[in-house]
């Protein structure tokens, strides 16, 4: 819970520098952090035309209470609705009147607003998203329309999609009650239920600029944006917030497994395992192990299960990068005639293989070469860059983690691979969803 | 290199000693390379030879060059940081790449390998096209894909354009090897291709290695398009695709459009804009601001050498997909006759110039503009004139424009939904009947 107060101190020009972290050779992010608490992150490149700026909120699903699964994400619809200061659909007209495009996500431990604008604009869009930050009015119409909104984006994404099914299934099989256990998007029942309250009550609680990060990445000085942040932001105050809560996902014992019919004609695999939190320097290990056993068409679990025995149609691995404990996920779609039991054998049998045989080091190379490409591709363009800064800083608490990522990828070793299929996949518990034709 | 070294705003372009164009977007501020091998023949040239034909053999050159096995191929590009894909349009083929530039020559080396001399082994192809095959299956657990299928196959009949790019599992069943290679010779000559770089790379550094790595490619003439126009259809038809278990619909209503290079195309894409085509636009207000009827819903206008689709999507719940698609076709009705506002054209119309930043604002996305031009055979560079095309374009010029090529009578209405559908949607088409298929009958 928290409450809104004054700000401590007279908000104005003062920043505190919080360092500047080389993300990669020649592009820089310089930090800062207001008196009321809002941490910034700047990186400037006058190279490009445009300018991405996003807000991050240190809330998620993982903050919601049982009962009320999804408010997180209502509330990222509604904040696109009005304000005091400005009408319904203000905001969207406003920002693409500037020829700039936005949208927002919610997802376990975050929720974050991007607007992707010319650089001319920047100015515009900082107060836009200021007078949301502190300002946002409701009323029972807007909550109704984007209840029903909401709801069809659940239809479209869970309940006539067998993956998206799947999944759901998967996440509860592995968290139980933790909260990464039930779904970013929320059970119906829960979105049909959420009442105006409920959703002011989570507004109040979680947004304020100390339980925010914000990024801006493109042409701009480093100098007019801090003047920016100052006027627009500089004003609004701090809330006091309870420390996030930190509850551990209780293990996972022996095999949790469920089969769940739904309306596909072939079967499929998901698997989940706990892995470190997106922090800890053993994520690397995660991603090379996911590079290794799903990277393109010559990893070693797709090329066995798709190539090899023709098992599979695809296959494919998922490291969540979660601020607590989070999930390898695996999942494989059978092709005709093959059982999703099969398709479980046929993993175990390569998990097996990876503990007892030599991994050579090209191979680990090649996984890692993989990672290095994927990593700079995502720093292409002034959205990946914010993007990338956004997720470490407010979901993470890691901003240095931009850049020391990929060095601690590079130390990976063969040794750490098959310790942590060892330790973590073969020698612990794990989930298993096997979808089967209704 | 041979012939003239032409420098454009943010590009160049020269030809390679045998006389392949190719163009350069340097950028040096991260150290990647993107490179697109593309040649001017795609699926439009699949319906003597099977839907997925061309899709099937791109992917099968894909496998490696010749000499070298899938497995090592892709093990060389994994070393060095590369990415390599396949595209496949109905105008185009592309093999698409990205990698860590201090490595692009060693890409390079193999890739224009592949695409000269690549192995097709015989064994690669059997195995390629049952994964095909079992792709193109899977496809059944996706609506949005499969209505789209459904869509374009009412639209456009037998028509080339309505076959889908990646096949269906009985056509890639009758696609054989010797035909998979005569796709794959017929198409490759210098004067039938383009390649494009942009990045960490120069002009004269790209020429060396094309004129390396590409040379042996044979001397021929670019190929002309394989297809006429298409017809369309007369009437107003509704297609029902029957998928059990559906709570949710997927709603298509579209019609013919028009050629890429028509010069209404701008004067269209204005007034698409404000129809569709934003958070703002008519139809997302509509739809999903006002009623809440759908998560999402846009409009899009197809362009290619003959005249592609004009389509309006949302995904309603059953019990409001009836209310829908009469809400869309009304909507499509009173924009066709009444064009924008003029508040709306001019919204639309600056965010069209305004956003334009968007479009153009990595090497990568200007390269492919660049790669679209030459498949259209426009001025390489014609992208840069976008923002004079838009600012010319009235209120009265889209609405005509509007008027003369989206038809107001001869529409498609696809719904992927619910069997239960079927009745009620009988008030929609013309003459009441609703054709319906089983949705596995576009896999």
């Amino acid at each position: 819970m928290g409450r809104r107060t004054s700000g401590r101190g007279k908000p104005g020009a003062s920043s505190q520098a919080l360092g500047t972290v080389h993300m990669i050779p020649g592009i820089q992010a310089h930090g800062y952090r207001l008196r009321n608490g809002l941490e910034v992150w700047l990186l400037p490149d006058a190279s490009v035309p445009v300018v991405s700026y996003q807000t991050w909120f240190r809330v998620g699903s993982a903050d919601e209470m049982r009962g009320k699964t999804g408010l997180a994400h209502l509330l990222e619809h509604l904040m696109f609705k009005s304000t005091e200061n400005r009408s319904q659909g203000e905001f969207d007209r406003t920002v693409e009147s500037c020829g700039g495009e936005t949208n927002a996500a919610t997802w376990t431990d975050f929720t974050f607003y991007h607007d992707e604008i010319p650089y001319t604009e920047l100015d515009t869009v900082m107060a836009l998203e200021a007078d949301r930050m502190s300002h946002l009015r409701l009323d029972e119409a807007q909550v109704a329309s984007e209840k029903d909104v909401v709801a069809n984006e659940r239809r479209l994404t869970v309940d006539n999609d067998v993956d998206g099914a799947a999944r759901e299934a998967l996440y509860a099989l592995a968290f139980g009650a933790h909260p990464y256990g039930w779904p970013t998007i929320g059970s119906m029942e829960d979105i049909e239920g959420f009442t105006v309250k409920d959703c002011e009550d989570f507004y109040v609680r979680n947004y304020s600029p100390n339980n925010a990060v914000v990024v801006i990445a493109g042409r701009f000085s480093v100098g007019e944006a801090l003047r920016g942040l100052d006027v627009h932001y500089g004003d609004k105050p701090a809330v006091v917030h309870g420390a996030r809560a930190k509850r551990g996902a209780k293990p996972i014992s022996g095999s949790r497994a469920e089969r769940i019919k739904l309306p596909t004609h072939t079967e499929r695999l998901l698997l989940g395992y706990h892995c470190h939190p997106g922090a800890h320097r053993m994520h690397a290990t995660w991603l090379v192990l996911n590079e290794l056993w799903f990277g393109g068409r010559s990893g070693r679990m797709f090329r066995h299960l798709v190539r090899e025995t023709e098992a599979a149609v695809d296959a494919d691995g998922f490291v969540t990068p979660f601020r607590q404990t989070g999930l390898f996920e695996i999942c494989a779609d059978a092709r005709e005639g093959v059982s999703a039991s099969r398709l479980l054998a046929l993993m175990d049998e390569q998990m097996e293989a990876t503990v007892n045989e030599d991994l050579d080091g090209e191979t680990l190379e090649r996984a890692k070469h993989r990672l290095e490409l994927s990593h700079t591709v995502g720093f292409e363009t002034a959205h990946g860059r914010a993007e990338e800064m956004g997720f470490m800083a407010a979901a993470l608490d890691s901003p240095h983690l931009t850049s020391e990522r990929m060095a601690q990828v590079r130390a990976v070793t063969a040794r750490d691979v098959r310790k942590l299929v060892w330790d973590r996949l073969l020698a612990r518990g794990r989930a298993v969803v096997m979808v089967t034709p209704s | 290199m041979n012939g003239t070294c032409v420098q454009g705003q943010g590009f160049e372009t020269a030809s390679t000693d045998n006389g392949i164009r190719f163009v350069v977007a340097p950028d040096a501020s991260v150290p990647l390379v993107h490179v697109r091998l593309v040649v001017f023949s795609g699926s439009a040239a699949d319906s003597d030879r099977g839907a997925g034909c061309s899709y099937l053999t791109w992917r099968w050159v894909r496998c490696g060059p010749e000499g070298v096995d899938e497995e090592r191929a892709n093990a060389y590009f994994d070393r060095l940081g590369a990415r390599v894909s396949v595209n496949v349009s109905s105008s185009y083929a592309s093999v698409n790449a990205v990698v860590l530039s201090r490595n692009l020559e060693g890409l390079m080396s193999v890739l224009g390998t592949m695409v000269e001399r690549p192995a097709l082994r015989d064994v690669d192809f059997e195995k390629l096209r049952r994964e095909m095959v079992a792709q193109v299956r899977a496809l059944a657990d996706d609506d949005r894909a499969l209505g789209t299928r459904a869509f374009r196959r009412a639209l456009f009949g037998d028509h080339a354009y309505g076959d889908p790019v990646a096949g269906t599992a009985a056509s890639l069943s009758g696609v054989t090897p010797d035909e998979a290679r005569t796709c794959h010779s017929r198409a490759l000559f210098t004067g039938n291709m383009i390649v494009g770089l942009a990045g960490d790379v120069t002009l004269g550094a790209a020429g060396t290695l094309l004129n390396r790595y590409l040379g042996r490619v044979p001397e021929g003439p670019r190929q002309p398009y394989p297809v006429g126009e298409p017809k369309g259809r007369t009437g107003r038809g509704v297609t029902l695709v029957d998928k059990p278990e559906r709570s949710q619909s997927q709603v298509f209503v579209g019609t013919l459009g028009m050629r890429a290079r028509d010069p209404d195309y701008h004067p269209v894409l204005v007034a698409n804009t404000g129809f569709g085509g934003t958070f703002t636009s008519i139809l997302m207000q509509e739809v999903r601001e006002k009623r809440g009827w759908s998560y999402g819903t846009s409009s899009g206008l197809g362009s290619d050498e003959r005249r592609d689709a004009w389509l309006m999507w949302s995904a309603p719940s059953t019990a409001d997909t009836v209310d829908c698609v009469t809400l869309m076709l009304n909507l499509y009705d009173r924009w066709r006759a009444r064009g924008l506002s003029e508040d709306q054209h001019a919204f639309a119309r600056a965010y069209l110039l305004k956003s334009r930043p968007f479009d153009v604002d990595t090497c990568a996305k200007r390269l492919d503009l660049l790669m679209d031009e030459a498949v259209r055979r426009e001025p390489l560079g014609a992208y840069l004139e976008f923002e004079q095309r838009i600012e010319s374009v009235t209120r009265t010029r889209a609405q005509k424009a509007v008027a003369k090529h989206l038809s107001p009578t001869d529409l498609c209405v696809v719904v992927l939904g619910d069997g239960a559908l079927r009745s009620p949607l009988e008030g929609i088409a013309t003459g009441g009947a609703v054709e319906r298929f089983s949705f596995d009958t576009f896999v």
